[in-house]
C-alpha cells in the first residue's frame, strides 16, 4: 500500500464564494455571485457594495502578497475595483467572478511594480493597519512574519512572484494561474518551478528562515 | 512520472486537485526518489507556513472609505453605451482606422497646447464637477457639470462662475470666481494650489498617513478633518475654519493651529478668533503641546495595532490635560476632543465594542466639533448594524445625520439613515429619508436606490 506521509493535504483556502455561502451548493454560490454582477451591471450601488465587501479581503491579500508591503498597497486595491467594476459589461462568467477579480487585481499591481521600484522594510518598519481585535503578540507575530515572507518573496522577478503566489499560496491551480496572467499551462510551470528552487536555496542558505517560516506554520 | 512532472503537481496534491490515481503516481515516485521525497517533505512544511502568513485586516474605517471612493469614482467614469462589436474581419482596418485617428488628434493636441492632462482624462480623474454655472475651465477647456478633472489641472473662474468639486476620501471643494487653482496631489495625498480668490473646503476625517493640504504663496494649510475656507487677495493670504482645526504654516516657517470659528491672515500673522475667548494662562502652550504630542503616539499605536497601549497613552493624556491650571481655550478643548475621539477608535479596533458605541455616542453629547459628531455617530452606527442592532444603528445614523445635515458627511449619514430605515420595516420613514436625499443630492450616488425606496414607500 503507498504510504500517504509526504503529501498531506493542507488545509484549502476558502475562496470568496466559499466563505460568504459556505453551506450551500456551489450552484447555489455561483448563482449568489452572479446575482450580485448581474444587479451590479445595472448599477445596483447595494450590488456593488456587497461585491466589494465580500471580496475586499482576498484581493487585498493577493495584492499585499504580490506587491509586499508599501503604503499604495490601499490603493492598488481601490484601483483593481474600480477598474474591475468599470469591466463589468466584459465578464462573461466563463470563470468565477473572484477569479476574475484575480487577474484585474494581478494586471493593477504588476503594472503599478513596473512603474516603482521594489523596496524591502524591515521588520520594525512593517507596519500595517490593524483590523478588529488583535492584540500586540499577534500583530507582533504577523509582522515578523510578513517580514518573513517579504524576505522570500522580494527577490522573485515580478512573474515568477506571480505565478509562485497564485498556486503555492492562493491555492490556484496551474491552468487557472495560467489564465489569471495570460500565459501558456507550460510557462506558469516554469516560473512556480524557478521560483520554488530559489525559495529552497534560500531556505538552505539560511535556516533560521525555514525555521521561522515553519513557526509560523504551526501558529 | 518525472521528477519535473511530480514536482509541478506538489501543490495540486497537497491540495487534492489531483486524481486519486495520479495522486498514487505521485506518491509511488515520491517513495522511490530521494531529491523528491526531501523536497516534498520541505514543501508539506512550507506551503502551510507561506499561507498562514496573511496581511493583518484592513480597519473597518479603511475598508468603508474605499468603498465610498470605488462608488464614487465608478459613479463618475461610468462608461457610455457600448458599441456593438464589429464583424472579425473589419477589426484590422478598424485598428488602423483608430490609430491613424489617435496619431493624428495627438499631434493635432500637442502642436496647439503642450500643457498638462486635460481635464476631461477620466483614465488619470481623481475629482468630479458635482455642480458649475458660469465660464469655469480645466487647463483651458470648459468645465461641464458632471465632468472630471485630472490630477494637475488648473481651475480658473471668471467673475460670476461657480464651480464646485467632489474628491475621492469624501472631500468637497468649492469655489467662486474670480478664483485660479491647481488641483494636485493623489487621491490619498490631495494639494491644492490656490493662486488667486477664495476656497471652501469640506473634508471627511482623513486617515493617517493621508493629507489634505491648500497652499498659496504665503501659507500651507493641512487638515485631516473640517471645514475651513482659504483666500487669496492683494495684500496677503487668510484663513477662515468652521468646523475643527488646522494646522497653518506661513512662509517664513512660523506654523500655528486654527481652531473653529478663527480666522488668520498671513499679513498680521494673527490668530483672531471669531468670539474673543479670554487670553490664555501661561503653561497652557506647553499642554497643548503635550496634548498634541500624545494624539500622534496614539495613531502611531494603533497604526502599529497596538490599541491597548493607545488607551493607556489616552488616559495619561486625559489626565494631564485634567491637571492643567485653568482655561486653556480652544486649543486645548480640540485637542481634548481629539483625544476622546481617539479613544473610541482605540476601543473599536482592541474589539470593545459596547464600550466604543458609549465612547462614540459620548463625543456626540459633550458638543464635539459636527464632523467629529458625526464621524463618531457614524461609526457606532456601522458597529450597531453589523451587530444586527437595527434600531439603535438607526438612530444613531439619523443623530448623525443631524450632527451634520450637510455635504459629504451629510450624504453618508442620510444614506444610512435611509437604508437602514427600509432594513427596520419602516417604508413611510425611509421614504420621507429618500425624498429628502432627492431633494438635497440630486446629483448623489444612491439617487437610484433613493427613487426606489420613495416609489416603494408611497404605495404603502
Amino acid at each position: 500500500m503507498t504510504r500517504l506521509f509526504y503529501l498531506t493535504s493542507v488545509s484549502k483556502l476558502a475562496t470568496i464564494e466559499e466563505v460568504s455561502v459556505a453551506r450551500d451548493s456551489p450552484v447555489a454560490i455561483a448563482g449568489v455571485v452572479n446575482d450580485l454582477v448581474e444587479r451590479a451591471r445595472r448599477r445596483d450601488g447595494a450590488a456593488f457594495r456587497e461585491l466589494f465587501r465580500t471580496h475586499v479581503a482576498v484581493v487585498h491579500r493577493v495584492i499585499y502578497r504580490l506587491s509586499g508591503p508599501g503604503n499604495d498597497v490601499e490603493d492598488l486595491v481601490q484601483t483593481a475595483f474600480v477598474e474591475a467594476f468599470r469591466s463589468l459589461p466584459d465578464f462573461r462568467g466563463d470563470a468565477l467572478f473572484s477569479t476574475w477579480l484575480t487577474r484585474i487585481a494581478v494586471r493593477v499591481t504588476l503594472r503599478a511594480k513596473r512603474r516603482r521600484p521594489p523596496f524591502a522594510l524591515s521588520i520594525e518598519e512593517t507596519a500595517e493597519p490593524a483590523g478588529d481585535g488583535p492584540g500586540p503578540e499577534r500583530v507582533a507575530a504577523a509582522r515578523e512574519g510578513l517580514a518573513m515572507l517579504d524576505l522570500v518573496l522580494g527577490e522573485l522577478r515580478p512573474k515568477r512572484r506571480a505565478a509562485f503566489v497564485l498556486h503555492v499560496l492562493e491555492g490556484h491551480s496551474m491552468e487557472e494561474v495560467a489564465a489569471i496572467l495570460n500565459a501558456s499551462v507550460a510557462a506558469v510551470k516554469v516560473r512556480v518551478h524557478d521560483a520554488r528552487r530559489h525559495i529552497e536555496r534560500r531556505c538552505k542558505t539560511r535556516p533560521e528562515l525555514a525555521d521561522c517560516l515553519q513557526q509560523e506554520g504551526n501558529r | 512520472m518525472t521528477c519535473s512532472e511530480v514536482e509541478a503537481r506538489f501543490i495540486d496534491v497537497l491540495d487534492e486537485r489531483v486524481e486519486p490515481a495520479a495522486s498514487v503516481r505521485v506518491h509511488a515516485h515520491i517513495e522511490s526518489c530521494a531529491d523528491c521525497r526531501s523536497r516534498a517533505a520541505l514543501w508539506r512544511k512550507l506551503a502551510p507556513a507561506l499561507r498562514a502568513i496573511e496581511p493583518l485586516p484592513l480597519a473597518p474605517a479603511a475598508v468603508r472609505r474605499m468603498q465610498l471612493d470605488v462608488e464614487r469614482l465608478v459613479a463618475w467614469e461610468e462608461a457610455p453605451a457600448r458599441p456593438t462589436r464589429a464583424p472579425r474581419f473589419w477589426r484590422p482596418a478598424l485598428f488602423g482606422l483608430v490609430g491613424a485617428a489617435a496619431v493624428v488628434a495627438f499631434w493635432i493636441h500637442a502642436s496647439r497646447r503642450p500643457g498638462p492632462t486635460a481635464a476631461s482624462d477620466a483614465s488619470t480623474a481623481f475629482a468630479a464637477v458635482s455642480s458649475a454655472r458660469g465660464s469655469p475651465t480645466a487647463d483651458g477647456r470648459p468645465i461641464a457639470a458632471s465632468g472630471h478633472i485630472s490630477s494637475g489641472s488648473e481651475i480658473a473662474l471668471g467673475r460670476d462662475s461657480e464651480v464646485e468639486i467632489g474628491l475621492a476620501r469624501g472631500a468637497r471643494l468649492r469655489l467662486a470666481g474670480p478664483a485660479r487653482l491647481v488641483l494636485g496631489g493623489t487621491a490619498r495625498d490631495v494639494s491644492v494650489d490656490l493662486e488667486e480668490g477664495t476656497v471652501e473646503a469640506e473634508v471627511a476625517h482623513r486617515l493617517p498617513g493621508e493629507s489634505f493640504a491648500v497652499r498659496t504663496r504665503d501659507l500651507r494649510v493641512e487638515v485631516r478633518g473640517t471645514k475651513f475656507s482659504v483666500g487669496v487677495g492683494a495684500s496677503g493670504s487668510w484663513i477662515h475654519v468652521a468646523e475643527g482645526r488646522v494646522a497653518v504654516r506661513f512662509s517664513d516657517g512660523r506654523e500655528t493651529s486654527v481652531s473653529s470659528g478663527e480666522s488668520a491672515q498671513s499679513t498680521t500673522r494673527q490668530v483672531a478668533p471669531a468670539t474673543a475667548p479670554s487670553a490664555p494662562p501661561a503653561g497652557c502652550g506647553g499642554t497643548v503641546r503635550t496634548c498634541e504630542s500624545t494624539t500622534r503616539a496614539v495613531r502611531q499605536s494603533m497604526r502599529g495595532g497596538d490599541a491597548e497601549r493607545a488607551l493607556r497613552l489616552v488616559a495619561a493624556g486625559t489626565r494631564a490635560t485634567h491637571e492643567a491650571d485653568g482655561d486653556c481655550g480652544d486649543g486645548l478643548a480640540a485637542c481634548e476632543d481629539e483625544l476622546r475621539y481617539l479613544r473610541a477608535e482605540a476601543l473599536h479596533q482592541a474589539g470593545r465594542l459596547d464600550d466604543a458605541i458609549g465612547a462614540y455616542r459620548a463625543l456626540d453629547r459633550r458638543g464635539a466639533p459636527a464632523a467629529t459628531r458625526q464621524n463618531a455617530l457614524y461609526a457606532a452606527a456601522q458597529i450597531e448594524e453589523r451587530r444586527g442592532l437595527g434600531l439603535a444603528a438607526r438612530a444613531d445614523y439619523e443623530r448623525a445625520l443631524a450632527a451634520a445635515p450637510r455635504g459629504a458627511l451629510g450624504e453618508e449619514a442620510l444614506v444610512g439613515a435611509m437604508e437602514s430605515a427600509q432594513a427596520a420595516g419602516d417604508p413611510a420613514g425611509a421614504r420621507l429619508l429618500a425624498q429628502r436625499y432627492l431633494d438635497q443630492f440630486p446629483h448623489g450616488l444612491k439617487v437610484a436606490a433613493a427613487r426606489r425606496l420613495a416609489v416603494a414607500g408611497a404605495r404603502h
